[in-house]
């Protein structure tokens, strides 16, 4: 009877409950129903209303309760594992079992000192990957130190690999139980709060959010102090998971979560806030709800009308609408406990809480960073004022200076912690908050402060930040205006001044301006030589960034002259790690200027030195054996270059980190190193790796992501699996679009520049030929006719039409080229030597051999006499073969085929076209098939997942 | 790279998680026996999370939407992609609703019967629990009559609650739109609970 009856009212169902209740009243009266079915549906409406009709907030409901209920009384036995040992500590018992794992009290196993903590054995059982996220959470973690928050002491995992965490045992009654017995009065319910609040806001500012607040992570000890448990212990047990995203391995509490949190979108500070508010309105009316059917859990008190405004703002269901800040929250509590007026009801959706809301963020792992920076920041300042103690003869005078330093980034902290409240309210200090808008809010707050000191050294240190994210112009003009007119005060200023200043010498590289790149690193040498002339260490710094700024403006041989000079000096006296970056630099320059030799020399003696002092694995070899490898990749050897990438990328995952931005650039390298070995297959494999490396980094950027996976397609082009190439490439175009990148950006441009020549490639000749002509209609109305993009446009252009036997169009399209090239570049550029090839062909085209043959012979000629190209030269062989096979030159063409196809065979798979064609110039001249690859034949369709 | 999901010591008799990917590939393959051997394995699973996550922590207990997710982690690993995750859930979703009512309906027929089994709760917890014990077996029967007046209602309601799905994840799940979703669920949650006022 009720599926006829179910069938029956939900047409009804679904209209009525659209009504306003009036008319459904009348809606529903004048239904030809059953009386029974009538009253069915008069209640199933009143129960919808009641719901809110809001499907996801359903958490709360009588099913919910009734299922979680019945889950709580499942059977129950449980494995003792009493007695066994984690890390320092040994198990004594079982305390009890939630969601996020279960918990033992334990002991520490050494007996060296009586300390009893709780242990968490998180569940689930972590990737290699999840737990290397998961030592990183740890150490944001520990760092909090707060009265109100027990402390996570220690963690680590077991030998199966389930992740424990060693946390403040907290022995007290749980804060709903307090409440009810000795919390009888708003004023002492407000005071436990406040004191909760202060806890929320102190993790707030280190950039971690609790996720899972609730009554059961509430204690008070005996002596009345509220505790804090678990906090960002849900977002360990969700970095253990392994997929952040994912919604599903999400630890939360329903009832207490916020909307955001339940539908799996992204979680921030306003998220606890939300939580808060629905904890505090269970500690005063004991219901997390007004129309919860349970027995309040504590004795209710009654709400007035500002309470009820300042619960109602602090658990909007829309994230940015709630208060900005936990501390905004406090503020607003403490102004009702002294009788003033609440600012909840003013706090109406102002565009000051919204502007912010659609920005672009950056990753969790750069939030995390810039803590970290930070933190870095203050305690190198602090170290500096250590030594400051130990040293002897102006040790006064150099303690003064250093504790005011040490004061003054203290400060500077202080006020960026401001500055990242009013970035970004409703995401204040949260994880997934912009690290730019908060640099940006920073910045605009510079303005407020009055002391010119401060504001400066403020400016160069916002300078470094912005340079870290790679925001060149933002960080160089603030770099700029922090150095203008300071005078040092002492020698350590003036020393932290030279940093600045090759700082700035390095953002004005970075930027193109060499001659002020140099002129920097000239102002920090002078500093240096001035305020600590007989530092040798501070010497070898000055060479090293003078050569750099050599370098940057375009003299090489100066800057290795310089880096020879530091390098001397800094054999007996300057420590490892510097001396290391210079073996590094040296190298690598050596390496550019074709002294591969010695580029390989220097990396190798640095190495003999770092293995002579440091333990075998240290992890300053990871960085020589990477100067090595490019070394010998420039002296021709990918090989052995290989060989040496992967020991560095060995090295770096065992000691150092399994991922990040160094591991990136090592697989990067590898890929580079693969991709001229012509091992395509594996050259994108490892490319898809440096790619994940570059997300685990926190690089999300979608020009970044996009360039990635371009790059791919690079590869892929290389190899002739055009079609992968033209999947990567669209993949890249869609990414940009997601991120809202349109069609003038650069990064798309250049995506959709290699997507035509790809589609030119495969064949794919009209469709090619349309795009091409857009983005060169693009680059005129961007960068001028003039421009290097429009140029190479004309000529990817003209290398269509030679594709597509063109020679009408192709020819007018060559003359254009050779002209804007030639506006552009010498005439002595290898570009003019493609000039001819296309030339060549457009005269093939339209019958004339002979001028093909001039053209392509003076083409290889040049090649020849370049000498760097063999590809180029072998490619430019084999169509002059090709053209001397149709003139009746056979043996010629013979002659020019087998200098030429060995390089072809090597470099380029089969179905790449200058291959094709010349592998079928070989057969027409009767030599035969390519011989049998003796080792991993390129089978790049294998390649695609 | 990739490493293979481990499962812990509670599954240690299980051939392991390769052999759960394999069942759902079978059943998505439309192997029904797959299917059941897939219940039967999170059947147990769940069973056994349960009974770990009990005692002593008073609102930190697993909910149903818990167990369903700490199963997947513990058999599928946290790497399952989300196709397997969706088949998982299905199952999870059912075993779960199996396990808690079956449970309950065990502890009110041992309450008829004169109570051998002793529950360790005050008094007014016991009725308390009595009265959940029998509401939960009432949502069941409920869920029952649904699944044969609209199976997919019913699987949306058996997603949510007990498999703990969002309404975007069962919109996927079942390949409707999110719209559908919300129109359904309303109905067959108002259905659901009025049913359990009658």
């Amino acid at each position: 009877m009720s599926a006829a009856l179910l069938g029956e009212l939900a047409p009804h169902f679904e209209r009525l409950r659209g009504l306003p209740a009036p008319e459904r009243e009348d809606a529903l009266a004048a239904l030809a129903l059953e009386p029974a079915a009538r009253v069915r549906l008069a209640r199933m409406l009143a129960l919808d209303a009641q719901a809110d009709g809001d499907v996801d907030r359903a958490a709360d409901d009588r099913l919910v309760n009734v299922i979680a209920g019945g889950a709580r009384r499942a059977p129950a036995t449980t494995r003792a594992r009493d007695g066994e040992r984690l890390g320092a500590w040994r198990l004594l018992h079982e305390l009890g079992a939630g969601g996020m794992g279960t918990v033992f009290l334990a002991e520490r196993a050494d007996g060296q000192f009586e300390r009893r903590v709780a242990i968490k054995l998180l569940r689930g059982f972590p990737t290699a990957e999840a737990v290397r996220r998961l030592r990183q959470e740890r150490g944001i973690l520990a760092g909090l130190d707060h009265p109100n928050i027990a402390r996570l002491l220690d963690g680590g995992e077991t030998v199966d690999g389930q992740p424990w965490l060693a946390l403040e045992l907290v022995e007290g009654t749980p804060l709903l139980e307090h409440v009810a017995a000795h919390a009888p009065t708003v004023r002492d319910r407000l005071a436990l709060f406040d004191a909760m609040l202060d806890a929320v806001a102190h993790a707030h500012a280190h950039l971690v959010v609790h996720r899972d607040l609730k009554p059961a992570n509430v204690m008070v000890a005996a002596d009345g102090t509220v505790k804090l448990l678990d906090f960002g212990i849900a977002r360990l047990v969700e970095a253990g998971a392994g997929s952040q995203r994912e919604t599903s391995t999400r630890v939360f509490s329903r009832g207490y979560a916020s909307p955001e949190q339940q539908d799996g979108r992204a979680i921030t500070t306003a998220s606890d806030l939300y939580s808060l508010g629905v904890l505090l309105r269970e500690m005063l009316t004991g219901r997390r709800d007004p129309a919860e059917p349970r027995a309040p859990a504590v004795p209710p008190l009654p709400l007035d009308a500002d309470l009820a405004g300042i619960l109602a703002h602090a658990t909007e269901a829309l994230p940015q609408r709630r208060y900005a800040s936990v501390l905004e929250l406090r503020d607003d509590l403490r102004r009702y406990r002294e009788g003033r007026p609440v600012r909840a009801t003013r706090w109406t959706r102002g565009y000051r809480l919204r502007k912010f809301i659609a920005r672009h963020r950056l990753a969790v792992a750069a939030a995390a960073l810039l803590a970290l920076l930070l933190a870095g920041f203050v305690w190198r300042l602090e170290r500096e004022r250590d030594h400051a103690r130990t040293a002897e003869a102006t040790a006064r005078e150099a303690l003064r200076a250093s504790e005011r330093d040490a004061r003054r980034a203290r400060a500077s902290l202080a006020f960026l912690g401001d500055a990242f409240s009013a970035a970004a309210p409703e995401h204040a200090l949260s994880r997934q908050v912009s690290v730019r808008d908060l640099l940006d809010s920073a910045r605009a707050q510079l303005a407020r402060q009055d002391d010119p000191a401060l504001v400066q050294a403020m400016q160069r240190m916002l300078a470094h930040l912005y340079s870290e994210l790679g925001e060149v112009s933002i960080a160089l003009e603030l770099m700029r205006e922090g150095l203008a007119g300071v005078v040092p005060a002492d020698r350590l200023d003036a020393l932290r001044l030279a940093d600045d200043e090759d700082t700035l010498g390095a953002l004005l590289g970075a930027s193109g301006d060499g001659p002020g790149a140099l002129a920097a690193a000239r102002r920090g040498g002078e500093l240096r030589a001035r305020h600590a002339p007989d530092d040798v260490v501070e010497r070898v710094r000055s060479l090293q960034a003078l050569a750099l700024g050599h370098h940057r403006n375009g003299e090489d041989a100066k800057a290795i002259a310089l880096l020879r000079e530091a390098q001397a000096a800094a054999e007996a006296t300057a420590p490892l790690a510097l001396y290391v970056d210079l073996a590094q630099s040296l190298s690598a320059l050596l390496a550019t200027a074709g002294e591969a030799d010695e580029a390989l020399a220097v990396a190798t003696a640095a190495l003999a030195r770092v293995d002579a002092t440091r333990p075998a694995d240290s992890p300053e070899r990871v960085m020589l054996l990477r100067a090595q490898a490019n070394a010998l990749g420039a002296r021709g050897d990918p090989a052995a270059a290989e060989r040496l990438l992967r020991e560095a990328i060995a090295l770096q995952d065992r000691v150092v980190a399994s991922g990040g931005s160094r591991m990136m650039e090592l697989t990067n390298d590898l890929a580079l190193m693969l991709n001229d070995l012509g091992r395509y297959r594996e050259a994108v494999e490892v490319l898809r790796q440096s790619d994940r490396h570059m997300v685990d980094a926190g690089l999300e950027g979608a020009a970044d992501r996009a360039v990635s996976h371009g790059n791919l397609a690079g590869v892929l082009e290389n190899a002739g699996d055009y079609a992968a190439a033209l999947e990567q490439e669209r993949i890249a175009i869609r990414i940009l679009d997601e991120a809202g990148l349109g069609a003038d950006h650069q990064a798309r441009r250049r995506i959709e520049r290699s997507l035509a020549r790809t589609l030119g490639l495969a064949g794919e000749h009209t469709q090619a030929r349309a795009r091409l002509l857009e983005l060169r209609e693009r680059a005129a109305r961007l960068e001028g006719v003039a421009s290097g993009e429009y140029a190479m446009l004309t000529w990817q252009l003209t290398v269509l039409a030679r594709r597509m036997h063109d020679p009408e169009t192709g020819l007018a399209l060559l003359a254009d080229a050779e002209r804007l090239w030639l506006a552009l570049m010498g005439a002595d550029h290898p570009i003019f030597l493609h000039l001819r090839r296309a030339r060549a062909s457009f005269a093939l085209d339209q019958g004339d051999a002979a001028l093909a043959e001039t053209e392509l012979r003076a083409a290889v000629a040049g090649f020849e006499a370049i000498n760097e190209q063999p590809v180029d030269l072998a490619i430019a062989r084999s169509e002059l073969a090709a053209v001397l096979l149709q003139r009746g030159d056979r043996g010629g063409a013979r002659s020019l085929l087998e200098a030429s196809l060995p390089v072809l065979r090597e470099a380029l798979l089969p179905e790449e076209v200058s291959r094709a064609a010349a592998e079928r110039s070989a057969a027409a001249a009767g030599m035969g098939l390519p011989p049998p690859a003796v080792e991993d034949p390129p089978n790049h369709r294998d390649a695609s997942p | 790279m990739v490493e293979p999901p481990k499962h812990d010591d509670v599954a240690a008799d299980d051939p392991g998680a390769h052999e759960v990917t394999r069942l759902i590939a079978a059943w998505r393959g439309g192997d029904v026996a797959a299917r059941e051997a897939l219940v039967e394995r999170v059947y147990a699973n769940v069973r056994a999370i349960a009974a770990q996550s009990l005692r002593l922590m008073p609102g930190a207990t697993l909910g149903a939407t818990d167990l369903a997710h700490e199963a997947l982690i513990r058999l599928l690993g946290a790497d399952a992609s989300w196709h397997d995750r969706r088949h998982f859930f299905h199952v999870a979703a059912q075993a779960t609703r199996q396990i808690l009512v079956d449970a309950a309906r065990q502890r009110l027929a041992a309450k008829r019967g004169g109570g051998a089994e002793r529950v360790d709760l005050d008094l007014a917890g016991e009725v308390a629990a009595n009265d959940g014990d029998a509401e939960l077996v009432r949502i069941d029967d409920a869920l029952r009559d649904l699944q044969q007046a609209d199976t997919r209602r019913a699987q949306m309601i058996e997603l949510v609650y007990f498999g703990g799905l969002s309404r975007v994840e069962v919109a996927q799940a079942l390949q409707v739109s999110e719209g559908t979703v919300d129109r359904d669920l309303r109905l067959a949650r108002a259905w659901l609970r009025s049913a359990l006022e009658a």
